[in-house]
């Protein structure tokens, strides 16, 4: 294309979208951040007199001096990686801080702990000789002076071992990964004034730090062994906001951060409202496999019942935000207030909210206070005076949470601890086991568990899946005011208000019809077959509204004549035999079975499901003639699959992808649909 | 200019000028910003930051500069911003950004007349109808240039030589709509 075409290229890309009309949804998010503007600025630059919580001179010197004045390390363990800084700039201001203390402490992966400590009045001096470049996660530090600020930069370089830096600032605490920066700017005349900004260098490597639990693909599976596929619902969507944010950042996306389930949930599909006494319906369609097309493709939705906005039950929300030193960027605790105080305008004078915060020490932030006016007002104060600082103390935070909720228990209504972080549970109950086993517990209560995850370089996934998985809990991550938006507002009825829990599906396949079956994601969801009858066992929930679906890839045929030859067993007789001796299959047209379990959102862990079935006839469609919401709904699994690079993909590629996107993308009036066609297209 | 009429310059700046301002230029500068990042989504995030630098830094904005184009030069800071953090580059050359620049600041002109969409349109109906068929096919349907080339019988080097004719015509249709109206 010409250069002098490439504008009118843009505009006429701009018109097909949106015609002449305005971007009602673009500037509608403008607003809201330019509404929230003052609101951040006075959570990063928090005066002493506003916040009372008396930041002395000495504390806010600690800041600087502790960074540029550098002196001798304390080893706690005999491990011999040290932190040097290798560029010490001048003194900012002599005599800023007498008694000042603290610098940058670096964690080993071992957890061995070192420390730099400031030596009073000594000048900086350089420390080249104690450095082990290899071993090393190295720190430097820069200044800058402007009028009467004095900013100092630190750098954490990457280093082999993908250790963590952590500096602590006496409460105020924070946590640097190879890679990232930290400028620090200091008012030289009042030295109360701070203002902390942590970023990732150019030139940073993609996700250092965020953790992911491995995940297996499920594999095919023959009817005749296994006629059963039993799965917990999930409806979290964190892995598609995070994967979403990796490929518009550029980065690598980790193939274990990829879980399908999730990406095909992120979007709502138009599944009719249940009928009759259960609380969601059953949606089957199956079509051939457009990646596959010998293959069939089975998608089982389900749909919640909606609930009215104005007849939504009473809530008792209890916040609990994680207010440590690695939440002290303007993706984290800035962006959750913001998100919180979006929720806040849906609420209303029935409804109550109480703030945890949880750091070094746990803690209440707001009593329990109902929305009305002057409530809202004390909301939203407390909430303006969040500000970071202190190590994770997570383990204690939840439980002083959920003591909150059920204390403040409203029946029949929602009751719900949502916890906003970063997941750097560093003290206290730290074991992802310990922790998990702790929100189950609490579980029983009857308290439902959200889970908000924010940033990135230290997102602790796998954990905070974990915990909502066991806690009867969903899973966001929010990565822009647009995301909480969705999850807060457009979404706020589905992910607040529960209509069935422990939701379980299994399937029979019907091995006359089936060859064999492969369940696309739910790979950290499969349940034992006996777990469906079984009522302690826990499931995922429905919200009010919610949509679920679950993608069945089949392999056409009859799975008995398809079983392989096996030599017959020595010591064994009466077990299934490989081949069908003896073994009758019914004659039906059905290809297979759905069958659901649930329990009413109210029901203890003792309480009977709730069971009833489905049964399916394949109908011959080609995806083709499929629905909008099938032709999408594969277009994700194929994403999801590429990016875990499955070797379930068959010729599926990202072309398939975008077609199947496109063709499926409906009315999209969210436009979630579109964004999703642009990414693939970014990675076309 | 019509930036010097609606931004009181008086402080603190008024924030329902700076929303009508928004309103105007946000679809100008979401194309403005596709032309640079190529990609959508990008370019949403990357205006919307920019509206909130502007914001932020609306006392030193200059009453003698237009709006639009104070605003572009925040969208392309952004953007170089973007381009560093992402592993992904688009190349974009100086010539490139003139040209870019060029054409947005003669579209700022139509912002009184209707706005340089409205004038798209009334263009779009000028052109021959192969043209517009070629334009209608690739970027109304999104097919990409082998699936609008096959819908419309013609080979991929046909449909380019439409298309980039249907845009010189319409960039000219344009450039006189600014320049007889203004």
């Amino acid at each position: 294309m010409k250069k002098e075409n490439q504008m009118i290229d843009a505009l006429l890309k701009e018109h097909a979208r949106n015609k002449c009309a305005d971007d009602s949804d673009f500037l509608k998010s403008l607003e809201g951040r330019l509404d929230a503007e003052e609101n951040i600025i006075s959570v990063i630059e928090p005066s002493v007199k506003r916040r009372g919580y008396g930041i002395a001179a000495g504390v806010a010197a600690t800041l600087v001096v502790g960074a540029i004045g550098v002196a001798h390390f304390t080893k706690d363990a005999g491990f011999g990686e040290q932190i040097a800084m290798n560029e010490i700039p001048p003194t900012i201001s002599e005599g800023l801080g007498q008694g000042a203390s603290v610098a940058l402490e670096h964690t080993a992966p071992t957890g061995v702990k070192e420390e730099i400590r400031k030596q009073d009045n000594q000048k900086p001096k350089l420390l080249s000789n104690d450095v082990v470049p290899d071993k090393l996660a190295s720190a430097s530090a820069s200044r800058m002076q402007t009028k009467g600020w004095a900013k100092t930069r630190f750098e954490i370089k990457p280093s082999k071992s993908g250790s963590q830096s952590r500096g602590s600032l006496l409460g105020h605490r924070m946590t640097l990964e190879a890679g990232e920066v930290a400028n620090i700017r200091i008012n030289k005349d009042t030295h109360h004034d701070f203002y902390l900004n942590l970023g990732r260098s150019p030139k940073a490597p993609s996700v250092i730090g965020d953790r992911y639990g491995a995940l297996t693909d499920n594999a095919f599976k023959s009817p005749w062994k296994e006629p059963l596929s039993t799965f917990s619902v999930d409806v979290d969507t964190a892995s598609y906001t995070n994967v979403r944010r990796m490929i518009q950042s550029g980065k690598v996306v980790p193939k274990d951060a990829v879980r399908i389930e999730e990406m095909i949930n992120y979007f709502s599909y138009d599944y009719p409202q249940p009928e009759g006494k259960h609380p969601f319906s059953v949606n089957v369609e199956t079509a051939s496999c457009p990646w596959n097309e010998k293959h069939r493709l089975v998608k089982v939705g389900l749909k919640g019942k909606d609930i009215i906005r104005e007849k939504r039950p009473a809530t008792n929300l209890v916040f609990l935000l994680d207010v440590s030193g690695s939440m002290n960027r303007q993706d984290k605790l800035p962006l959750l207030v913001d998100s919180m105080k979006i929720l806040l305008k849906e609420l209303n004078a029935d409804d109550s909210v109480s703030i945890v915060v949880y750091a070094g020490a746990q803690g209440v932030a707001l009593d329990p206070t109902y929305v009305n006016d002057e409530g809202r007002k004390a909301i939203l104060k407390s909430l303006e005076s969040m500000h970071s600082g202190g190590s994770t103390n997570g383990g204690a935070g939840i439980a002083l949470a959920y003591k909150m909720a059920k204390k403040h228990f409203v029946k029949g209504g929602v009751n719900r601890v949502i916890l906003g972080t970063d997941g750097d549970f560093n003290v206290g109950v730290t074991g992802d086991e310990s922790l998990v086993s702790m929100v189950e517990r609490e579980a029983k209560s009857g308290v439902f568990l959200s889970v908000l995850g924010f940033g990135q370089g230290n997102l602790n996934d796998s954990m905070l899946e974990k915990i909502t998985n066991k806690g009867n809990g969903n899973y966001f991550y929010i990565d822009s005011l647009r995301e909480g938006r969705k999850v807060f507002l457009d979404d706020m009825m589905g992910n607040m208000v529960a209509i069935a829990k422990d939701v379980k599906i299994q399937i029979e396949f019907n091995p006359s019809k089936v060859s064999s079956y492969r369940l696309i994601g739910y790979a950290n969801r499969m349940l034992k077959k006996e777990d469906f009858k079984n009522k302690l066992i826990d499931a995922g929930e429905i919200g009010a509204g919610h949509t679920v679906t679950a993608l069945y890839e089949i392999v056409p045929g009859n799975a008995a004549e398809a079983a392989p030859e096996v030599d017959e067993l020595k010591y064994q007789k009466s077990k299934p035999q490989p081949k069908p001796v003896g073994r009758k299959v019914v004659d039906s047209p059905e290809m297979m079975t759905v069958k659901l379990a649930y329990k009413q959102p109210e029901a203890t862990k003792e309480t009977e499901s709730t069971y009833f079935s489905k049964a399916v006839v394949d109908g011959k469609k080609t995806w083709q003639q499929a629905s909008e919401d099938f032709k999408f709904s594969s277009g994700v699994a194929l994403f999801g699959m590429l990016q875990r690079q499955s070797e379930y993909a068959g010729q599926g590629n990202y072309a398939l992808v975008r077609k199947l996107a496109e063709h499926g993308r409906g009315e999209d009036e969210k436009g979630h649909r579109t964004e999703f066609s642009d990414i693939v297209r970014k990675l076309k | 200019m019509q930036a010097v009429d609606k931004l009181p310059t008086n402080q603190p700046a008024d924030r329902r000028a700076f929303s009508v301002l928004a309103k105007e230029h946000h679809r100008s500068l979401l194309a403005y910003a596709q032309a640079l990042t190529k990609e959508s989504h990008t370019s949403r995030d990357i205006v919307q930051d920019a509206f909130v630098v502007a914001w932020r830094n609306l006392e030193t904005f200059d009453v003698t500069r237009d709006f639009g184009s104070w605003m572009r030069g925040i969208v392309r800071n952004k953007w170089r911003e973007f381009q560093r953090k992402s592993t992904r580059q688009v190349v974009v050359d100086d010539d490139v950004l003139e040209c870019l620049e060029a054409d947005a600041q003669q579209w700022d002109g139509l912002i009184l007349h209707g706005g340089v969409f409205n004038r798209l349109e009334k263009c779009l109906k000028k052109l021959p109808e192969n043209l517009a068929e070629a334009v209608r096919a690739f970027y109304y349907d999104e097919l990409s240039g082998q699936e609008a080339a096959d819908v419309l019988c013609v080979s991929g080097a046909t449909l380019r030589k439409r298309l980039e004719r249907a845009r010189g015509g319409l960039r000219d249709c344009l450039q006189a709509g600014s320049n007889s109206e203004i």
